[in-house]
């Protein structure tokens, strides 16, 4: 009896192991910090809800705002903040002429506390959204910049960035020469625009594992340990490596 | 740049134990969000009637599952529910899901206020009429609004 509890238990710490490891993947590489040391202000302003500007769109793609914008609310709610309903928040924004937030560089965003109520706003951006065509491999970038900034104290709260490269070219088609059209032909025609956004989400949630929970959550205020890789901002290889495999 | 294949496995599972994993003190996920992002980009897409439906009925069901299953309703879907409503000039409904929206989080009541305070000024009913706001006549309204908002959750 005890030797099979004994080895559920090796089992359990195995299955745990693995996660850790899944969660962490990239643990070996860069060196680690924590979100209590990085992000000390979200702990002393804690902010509790969140108002999400209309990305700034720095891609090739006319259409990744409209699209990335709908991959947000969502994923931003799992972390506990109240998130102010992105398609009424547009609008009104669209109505006051700020449909870019390159508009805002020198706006006191104390106006948004005053007029939402919200205590920070998430400014992102599209780096990059687009697909290298390549006979052998093409593949798709999705590239996003996240920055929280206080309407307290116009301060950065947190900031994050990332990529999330895909392969598309898939398995081997065969086929020699006519198989590699084929294949080009493919991956062309399945590059439409649907295929960013769950890219795009996954690249929210990634870059989203560093914030600071927020009061909705159960862990509030009891997550400053967490670690996660340093992110220093020249290296966007190591990015592009633990987005993917 | 470096080129890297991509693995599904590995990235459905970071996914799952984001989403899940410490978003959730038990077994219940945190939110019941259906497939509100796919049907919103739906609209963004192809904005056709039946696409802008969908969406609202997304928002219905997310609704009514949280309150099946006894979560809490995810932000902004009341109130984005209500401006669906508000669009069209019901703005009983309206201002009955912006009510709502304020009552599960506080930290919208600023903003909700402003949205009841809004509905308010505009002619009841005629759904079809997309008239808009006319503007700067509105200043005396605002002790009505608490009231109004008072009675549509007395119902």
């Amino acid at each position: 009896m005890k030797t099979i509890a004994k080895s559920k238990r090796v089992g359990l710490m195995f299955g745990l192991l693995l996660m850790l490891s899944l969660y962490y993947g990239c643990a070996a590489g860069p060196a680690m910090t924590t979100k209590g040391e990085k992000f000390p202000l979200m702990y002393e302003e804690t902010p509790r809800s969140i108002l999400i500007m209309p990305p700034i769109n720095e891609s090739t793609a006319a259409d990744a705002k409209e699209y990335y914008s709908t991959t947000v609310q969502e994923a931003l709610s799992y972390w506990g903040y109240y998130v102010f309903p992105y398609e009424i928040t547009a609008d009104v924004l669209k109505m006051e002429g700020i449909y870019d937030a390159e508009l805002l560089t020198n706006m006191p965003l104390a106006k948004f506390r005053e007029y939402f109520g919200a205590d920070a706003v998430l400014f992102t951006t599209i780096r990059k959204w687009d697909v290298q065509y390549l006979i052998l491999a093409s593949s798709l970038t999705v590239s996003i910049d996240a920055e929280l900034k206080s309407t307290q104290s116009d301060q950065t709260l947190w900031k994050y960035s990332g990529t999330t490269v895909v392969d598309l070219s898939g398995g081997d088609t065969g086929g020699g020469l006519a198989g590699l059209i084929a294949k080009a032909i493919v991956t062309a025609a399945s590059t439409a625009m649907a295929d960013y956004v769950p890219y795009a989400r996954q690249t929210n949630y990634r870059a989203l594992s560093t914030l600071p929970v927020g009061a909705y959550h159960p862990k509030h205020m009891t997550d400053q340990a967490m670690q996660f890789p340093d992110q220093s901002p020249p290296e966007r290889e190591d990015d592009d490596a633990s987005a993917t495999q | 740049m470096k080129r890297v294949s991509f693995s599904p496995l590995l990235a459905a599972l970071t996914l799952l134990a984001m989403v899940f994993g410490c978003a959730t003190s038990g077994s219940q996920p945190m939110y019941y969000w259906e497939n509100y992002s796919d049907s919103l980009y739906q609209t963004k897409k192809h904005p056709t009637s039946e696409n802008l439906a969908e969406h609202q009925s997304v928002l219905e069901k997310i609704i009514e599952t949280s309150k099946e299953k006894n979560c809490r309703i995810p932000p902004g879907v009341c109130a984005e529910l209500g401006y669906i409503y508000a669009m069209r000039n019901d703005n009983k409904k309206a201002i009955e899901l912006f009510t709502q929206e304020k009552q599960i989080y506080p930290e919208a009541t600023l903003f909700m206020d402003r949205l009841i305070q809004r509905s308010e000024r505009k002619p009841e009913s005629e759904k079809a009429a997309q008239a808009p706001n006319p503007p700067g006549q509105n200043q005396s309204q605002g002790a009505a609004v608490e009231k109004v908002g008072t009675e549509e959750k007395a119902k």
